[in-house]
């Protein structure tokens, strides 16, 4: 018995040992790869944003790494589906901390899922450089490791609103709003509560609908009964569509604006006829435009997609967009903290960026100790269904102080 | 091999475990659950918690459907009403986790009472329709309930304090899932030695039968409700620390699918059963997840198209055991272990 | 004032007699198997799901013109029903009630996710023959696909309903729901009811797959609809065809004035919720539903 529980002793002490000093390398990073950890909704509701984020982010690491990487390290993205699940989004992400030892998480996909992460982020000291979410609670309250990009939900609304009073000159106008019955739908009613107050309106009609719903026309009743001049379109492109067909059908015509969500060619090729000249907010460039970062997305995306998997531009949307920034401003924030990366080093190193400029696919993104978003800029652009692609009309603005 | 058997008084007769054999084996089991947290990685053990978790919310499910035959579909809406209690009462009353556990499964078994009730009269199939309707009122309630529930955010659940320690690594947790496991199945066990138990068992075979000689099949089936939705209330509370966060999302019907095959695959109506479905189950999605990363870098592309051939298999495997392992996971080892308890010999 | 109240109060229902074809077509389906087979299918949405994806490969990918298409998809479901009987359904009876509808949930895991493999997570359009002007009258609007998805109901119904009445087929199949012995015993081959019931659901849950997706959008989770059946059936009663088309109508409108008029109070997931709610009150006064059969043992 003695003999036994001494050798045992040894075992456990060398074990010990062992995973102590494992310990003691940053994880995730050795001599020549990063190992990053990407969740992302792959078969759930999102998962047209979600496939298409990844698509994206995977392009803009091939291309880098094909250039040499990081400082001579290669990123290495680990993709795990959480469909949409924030329970799976933990199991998913504590699969890749302890499993597949990742450096950081880029990119998670969703609102719902990566706030499910935050206490992981926050208790292993692990960066989210960025996340894939435009709702405000991303940086509002502060984390020290979360980070986001892209105009958040808020913004959107305040942008849309002022669009309509400065740029279509109404006066005193009723607006109404359609949106998902989530957090995201709530943070758009928070941006017009903030715009009305602000501009002195009249007050905001909404209607919400849940995420799997097929009907919509008691929300389009309801909305028409109060006589809206706008209506705000914050939904996915499925009721979206939805809600144009079926306010054509009863003869209401206000003017329709859509949020960031809508700016996919799939709702023109849904909408049909209704998406002509249809106004959506974009908060990125369109892949046709003659910009530096884009052409160099489209490029990419055919070299590592081939015609096979990206048969038209309509893939490459607002999603696989958001992808290839997210890996961008990541692998940004890993070359400025220099060859010796550890993740504190990164989240130093992104809270130094300064007026990055993505190449032209959105506007400047700048970090500090105290700010962790980026703020709203986008554009109105108008759907053509014809020429398949959303024609900015106005130039890239902010909102208004 | 159990032979010359020899008993001497009623107590040595009614012992769950009776074997020399037997109990080595067992007492081997529960050192080895023991060490296996300092010799296995974090995500391991956080697998094993889900595990041990499962064990429990499934042992409620069988107890209520495979003991006492009442179909039920709203297991995850008891889940989640145990995981929101517990945590609220933690959150805004500051109980520590000893004490908000076992009142969030308090709570779970209140609405299993309320449930119970209008569903008296129901048998099988609707039974399960009510049931199910149940679960969605209770999502509903979960989303709107603002004020109290964060709705769609959900809930950031804090470190359980277990008597004045702070449970703070999935070690930790893993011990207190642990304890309860074992305390559940040996309740369990033995419940089904008692009257109560066999009046279940009784309501479920035959309810006329059993009301004609003379069971309250409401009261036991009120009690069947109550301690089900225990069980599964216990499980939503320790789920919410394993997550430290819970949300509508986690409770959705799919959950309840889960249970349910856990139930089925492993077999319906037994407590060993119920552990190999429940571990079953749980580190079938994980395997399943092994496969796609050992293919994932002869076929990167093929990563986001993965995750829908890991739903496939997982339905698939469900249809091919129904099919062929009716009786489940404790089919299968009962015919292993008869055939070493006879070996060499056929029979 | 008062007649817009009326107009959108017409609307609404009309909305919800439309949507509600829907959801009967799916009812219809499930009573179908449930009627002669005692199974409760948790996939009808998925094979709802799976005739309009395959109606829109052949169109899309063939360039196979609607009607061909339509019937050739009818064709499929119908091969695709025997199969699922054969292979599935068949090994299954005798067995406990409960591995019987785990084996249907597992099949809708197993078609929910080759639909993500075969054709991926985007929304796309169904290309329906339909013409986009909306049709007026009696002060409502109405697109031409929302009428003939209100007429395919109707009229599956009518067919259907006449069916079980008066063909012999119809009168062996409740024979068989009735009592399987006894239809043994009486020379109906019970073997081949059980394969037409689940030809039949699954020929009518591609009609009203393929209505739905040309209604709104062909995408993934439009199985998700299946859930809704079971309000329908319950309320109609688990083995009517009338009452499964009736409950689905019902359920339509519930859901479309309720939306109407009380989300400005509840929040507008009342829609949702109100067909569960009725549920629930029905399963209290009147389990076996409007027309079911007053079999349910009370104890």
């Amino acid at each position: 018995m003695r003999v036994l529980s001494k050798r045992f002793a040894y075992v456990l002490v060398v074990a010990g040992v062992l995973t102590t000093s494992f310990a003691f390398a940053e994880t995730g990073v050795t001599q020549d790869t990063i190992k990053v950890g990407v969740i992302s909704d792959l078969t759930g509701p999102a998962a047209i944003g979600g496939i298409g984020m990844v698509d994206g982010l995977t392009s803009f690491f091939n291309e880098l790494n094909e250039k040499g990487g990081v400082h001579g390290r290669k990123i290495q993205a680990i993709v795990e589906d959480c469909a949409y699940s924030p329970a799976k989004a933990v199991t998913a992400a504590k699969k890749l901390m302890t499993s597949d030892q990742i450096f950081a998480f880029v990119s998670p996909w969703g609102t719902a899922p990566t706030t499910a992460l935050f206490p992981i982020a926050e208790k292993e000291k692990i960066p989210i450089a960025p996340a894939c979410s435009l709702s405000t609670s991303m940086y509002d309250p502060l984390k020290k490791y979360v980070f986001a990009l892209g105009t958040n939900y808020v913004d959107q609304s305040i942008l849309i609103v002022e669009y309509i009073l400065n740029d279509l000159k109404a006066k005193n106008p009723k607006i109404a709003l359609f949106c998902q019955d989530d957090d995201w739908g709530e943070d758009h009613k928070k941006g017009l509560e903030i715009a009305r107050k602000k501009y002195n309106l009249p007050p905001i009609a909404v209607e919400s609908y849940k995420y799997d719903a097929v009907d919509f026309s008691s929300q389009v009743i309801n909305l028409m009964r109060e006589k809206p001049d706008f209506v705000i379109l914050a939904s996915a492109i499925k009721s979206g569509a939805m809600f144009l067909k079926e306010a054509q059908k009863l003869q209401w015509k206000p003017t329709f604006i859509g949020s960031n969500t809508l700016g996919l060619i799939a709702t023109l090729q849904l909408a049909g006829e209704l998406g002509q000249g249809l106004m959506v907010l974009n908060i990125f460039a369109m892949p046709d435009e003659d910009i530096p970062g884009m052409q160099r997305l489209v490029a990419a995306s055919k070299k590592y997609f081939g015609d096979k998997w990206m048969p038209a531009p309509e893939k490459i949307h607002p999603y696989y967009v958001y992808g290839w920034l997210n890996a961008m401003v990541f692998a940004e924030g890993a070359k400025r903290a220099g060859k010796d990366l550890t993740r504190d080093g990164l989240v130093n190193a992104m809270e130094s960026i300064q007026n990055f400029d993505p190449e032209g696919i959105m506007g400047p993104i700048s970090y500090s100790p105290t700010s962790h978003g980026t703020p709203g800029f986008a554009r109105m652009t108008k759907g053509d269904v014809v020429a398949k692609k959303f024609i900015p009309i106005t130039g890239w603005r902010a909102v208004g102080k | 091999m159990t032979c010359g058997q020899y008993k001497t008084s009623y107590r040595d007769d009614m012992k769950i475990f009776q074997t020399a054999f037997v109990k080595f084996w067992l007492a081997v089991l529960v050192i080895s659950l023991l060490l296996f947290p300092f010799l296995a990685s974090r995500y391991l053990i956080y697998t094993a918690n889900l595990c041990g978790i499962a064990v429990i919310g499934a042992l409620g499910l069988n107890i209520l459907s495979g003991f006492t035959g009442q179909i039920s579909l709203g297991h995850a809406a008891f889940i989640a009403i145990g995981a929101y209690a517990s945590t609220l009462l933690t959150l805004k009353l500051h109980l520590p986790f000893w004490a908000s556990l076992p009142l969030g499964g308090l709570a779970a078994a209140l609405s299993g009472l309320l449930i119970a009730i209008p569903c008296l009269r129901l048998r099988g199939l609707y039974l399960a329709i009510a049931t199910f309707a149940f679960h969605f009122i209770v999502e509903y309630v979960i989303v709107h309930w603002n004020q109290l529930t964060n709705g769609t955010s959900g809930l950031t659940v804090p470190s359980p304090s277990v008597f004045g320690m702070e449970l703070d690594s999935e070690r930790e947790i893993y011990f207190l899932i642990l304890c309860l496991v074992i305390a559940s199945l040996l309740f369990a066990k033995n419940l089904f030695r008692t009257e109560a138990g066999r009046a279940f068992i009784a309501i479920r075979d035959n309810d006329l039968s059993a009301e004609v000689i003379g069971i309250d099949i409401t009261a036991y089936k009120i009690r069947s409700f109550m301690l089900s939705s225990f069980y599964a209330g216990i499980a939503g509370g320790l789920y919410a620390i394993t997550l430290s966060f819970i949300g509508p999302e986690h409770f959705t019907f799919l959950m309840t699918i889960e249970y349910l095959a856990m139930v089925l695959v492993g077999g319906v109506g037994t407590i060993a059963g119920t552990v190999f479905g429940a571990v079953f189950m749980t580190l079938l999605p994980e395997g399943i997840r092994m496969v796609k990363d050992a293919f994932s870098h002869d076929y990167p592309v093929l990563v986001t198209r993965m995750a829908d051939l890991q739903a496939s298999c997982y339905g698939l495997v469900i249809i091919l055991f129904l099919i062929f392992e009716p009786t489940g996971l404790f089919g299968v080892w009962i015919r292993v272990r008869n055939y070493w308890k006879a070996w060499p010999y056929r029979y | 004032m008062e007649s817009v109240s009326i107009k959108i109060f017409f609307q609404l229902v009309l909305s919800g007699v439309i949507v509600g074809s829907i959801y009967g077509l799916i009812a219809l389906g499930f009573v179908l198997i449930y009627k002669a087979t005692d199974v409760v299918n948790f996939a009808q949405g998925e094979l709802m799901m799976l005739g309009a994806y395959f109606c829109y490969y052949l169109i899309v990918a063939f360039q196979i013109p609607f009607v061909p298409a339509f019937l050739m998809t009818l064709l499929f479901s119908a091969v695709l029903g025997l199969l699922i009987e054969f292979l599935i359904l068949r090994p299954m009876i005798g067995k406990h009630v409960f591995s019987v509808i785990m084996v249907t949930v597992g099949l809708a895991t197993l078609l929910r996710s080759l639909v993500g493999l075969f054709w991926g997570h985007d929304t796309y359009r169904f290309p329906a023959p339909f013409s986009e002007t909306t049709i007026h009258v009696l002060g409502v609007s109405i697109l031409p696909v929302e009428l003939t998805t209100a007429l395919a109901g109707l009229g599956l119904f009518v067919l259907f309903y006449l069916f079980f009445k008066f063909s012999n087929l119809g009168l062996a199949m409740r024979a068989t729901a009735f009592d399987q012995k006894s239809a043994f015993l009486m020379g109906i081959s019970v073997r081949k009811i059980f394969s037409l019931s689940w030809i039949l659901a699954s020929v009518v849950a591609s009609i009203g797959g393929i209505f739905l997706a040309s209604l709104s959008s062909l995408q993934s989770n439009m199985s998700m609809i299946g859930l809704k059946v079971f309000p329908a059936v319950v309320l109609g009663g688990m083995d009517s065809i009338a009452g499964a088309i009736l409950g689905g109508i019902i359920v339509g409108l519930t859901e479309n004035l309720a939306g109407g008029y009380l989300s400005k109070m509840f929040g507008s997931g009342v829609k949702e919720l109100s067909a569960f709610f009725i549920l629930l009150v029905i399963l209290m006064i009147r389990p076996y539903g409007l027309f079911g059969k007053k079999e349910i043992l009370r104890l």
